[in-house]
């Protein structure tokens, strides 16, 4: 390995570092519960995330696009965005070319990642390319985001053009002056233009809203408060690998119209780097308006939760694996296709959730 | 001497200066094994020679051979290396300037932590806390530095792979 490869790495890990040290009491519990089921509609299932959340969505979504209709990614790069260039290894890619590359040119490859998930979709290793046909995207990209840029963003938009989704069924909006965040409408959060913890920046527009009324028409404003409670579930019992470096605890907000008598969509959301309820508790999960927006239109908020991890696998700031670091082993690295270990985890969620209200449930709610 | 007896010796600034001091030597140790841990040489390397083979077997060579001939397509690969080079300067150069920056931030930061010194443990102190800071701003620098070189690096490589896929292109 090269010095400036040595160099790179010491930076990124060294800044990740930073952000283990504020560390708050862990949120997983000794009480978190199975995570029950719901009878939820899985074909209406729907994706969103920031940053390595972004990049976790294209994933989760291009991956398992049968069940899906639709995806939110804030300031994320194309599916298969560390695979752009050969000739570096894919830590490198993701700390590049896929985040603020040196010029245009050479920021992500689209043309290839369009023929690799073209391959990908031909051996079944992801659902057909043409399920995303029919679905509604919305992407955003802050005009002050120096850490994932417009450059890395517009490939997003040309990967979802190149393998069929119609420029109509896109909102892509990069006219915000945001930093790097989630934005949302509440003054307590950090200003718009700054790229500062907890990426969360108030821009005087909610964008959960945003995101979910481009992926389902006609929705209802969010309500002003929840009537139930943000449920902590017990996520290990859906990993079957030792180094996803994902929580314990994950977290789901669940209507009560959904608990009893409707079959509703679930949306999955993701987290990014240094925003796992680990690190900055319940400001992502419970205060990003997700949930109010699912209390008003029956939807099911699915937050699964990384964490940091110092060795093995590595993964110091607590990202969503774009990647391969879940496969440390591995120099061939699967972190994007229906069996890598997260994506797996997460589908696996969404069929618990899917699968038919326990019987006893619904006499006891009737 | 009792531990009662030594906090009353020593001034509480420069407890806390010190205290910071071991912090950041502490901090500085986990974030060096976690920069060892992240070097993979064997693994990266094959990793690269992997992806390589696959994109040459998808590559179509004959028509590189007419393409090399043709002074539009010289041109466009000569303008993005040209475009990349202008980048990479303005990059280091930015590193530079934020060595500068620190620098002279450095002797003010200095004179405002002196203002209040009352005493030569608080001067010892103030002198503590602002050569850490200073420390902490040149390792940012350096980090940054380090991080732009790989990204140059990393453009580099692209550039070169980028101007093979256009070539085969039809």
């Amino acid at each position: 390995m090269t010095s400036f490869t040595v160099n790179l790495r010491t930076r990124v890990l060294s800044a990740l570092a930073a952000a283990i040290c504020i560390f708050t009491a862990s949120q997983a519990g000794a009480h978190s519960q199975a995570l029950p089921a719901y009878g939820a509609d899985i074909n209406q299932t729907s994706v969103s995330g920031l940053s390595s959340g972004a990049f976790m969505t294209s994933q989760l979504y291009v991956a398992y696009s049968d069940i899906m209709v639709g995806a939110g990614i804030v300031a994320g790069g194309p599916y298969l965005c560390s695979k752009s260039w050969s000739l570096n290894p894919l830590v490198v890619n993701a700390t590049t070319t896929c985040m603020n590359p040196l010029t245009e040119s050479v920021g992500p490859n689209t043309r290839l990642l369009v023929s690799l998930a073209s391959s990908l979709a031909q051996t079944g290793a992801i659902d057909p390319l043409e399920n995303l046909q029919n679905d509604h995207i919305y992407i955003f990209s802050g005009k002050k985001d120096r850490t994932v840029t417009t450059d890395v963003v517009d490939q997003t938009y040309a990967f979802f053009t190149a393998v069929g989704v119609p420029e109509a069924s896109i909102k892509y909006d990069k006219k915000v002056r945001a930093g790097h965040a989630l934005i949302t409408n509440n003054d307590d959060d950090t200003r718009c233009a700054l790229t500062k913890a907890p990426y969360i920046n108030d821009c005087d527009f909610e964008q959960s809203t945003v995101i979910l009324n481009q992926i389902f028409p006609d929705l209802k404003p969010p309500a002003e408060q929840l009537s139930g409670e943000i449920m902590a579930f017990d996520q290990s019992e859906f990993l079957d690998s030792d180094f996803t470096s994902m929580s314990e605890t994950a977290y789901a907000y669940v209507p009560p119209a959904c608990q009893t008598e409707k079959s509703c969509p679930v949306h999955v959301v993701f987290h990014g780097c240094k925003q796992g309820a680990q690190v900055i508790g319940n400001k992502y999960y419970g205060q990003t308006g997700y949930n109010k927006m699912a209390e008003a239109n029956d939807l099911i908020m699915l937050y699964p939760q990384v964490q940091p991890s110092n060795s093995s696998p590595l993964n110091p700031e607590g990202c969503w694996d774009f990647w391969g670091y879940s496969s440390p082993n591995n120099p061939d690295p699967d972190f994007y296709s229906k069996n890598a270990p997260q994506v797996r985890a997460v589908y696996k969620m969404i069929q618990r959730l899917a699968e038919p209200k326990p019987e006893a449930t619904v006499t006891t709610e009737e | 001497m009792n531990a009662d007896a030594t906090n009353e010796i020593v001034d509480p600034s420069l407890s806390d200066a010190i205290k910071d001091w071991n912090d950041y030597t502490a901090e500085s140790v986990k974030n060096a094994l976690i920069v060892l841990e992240a070097i993979t040489p064997v693994k990266d390397n094959v990793q690269v020679t992997q992806q390589v083979i696959e994109a040459f077997k998808n590559t179509d060579w004959q028509p590189a051979s007419k393409k090399l001939l043709d002074p539009e397509v010289l041109a466009a690969v000569g303008r993005e290396l040209a475009e990349i080079q202008k980048a990479a300067m303005e990059r280091l150069m930015e590193g530079c300037n934020q060595y500068l920056v620190t620098t002279q931030e450095a002797g003010k930061k200095f004179a405002d932590n002196l203002k209040d010194v009352k005493s030569p443990q608080q001067f010892l102190a103030a002198w503590l806390e602002s050569s850490l800071d200073l420390v902490k701003d040149y390792q940012q620098n350096a980090t940054d530095q380090a991080s732009n070189l790989g990204t140059i690096q990393s453009a580099y490589k692209a550039w070169l792979q980028s101007t093979l896929q256009n070539l085969s292109a039809k």
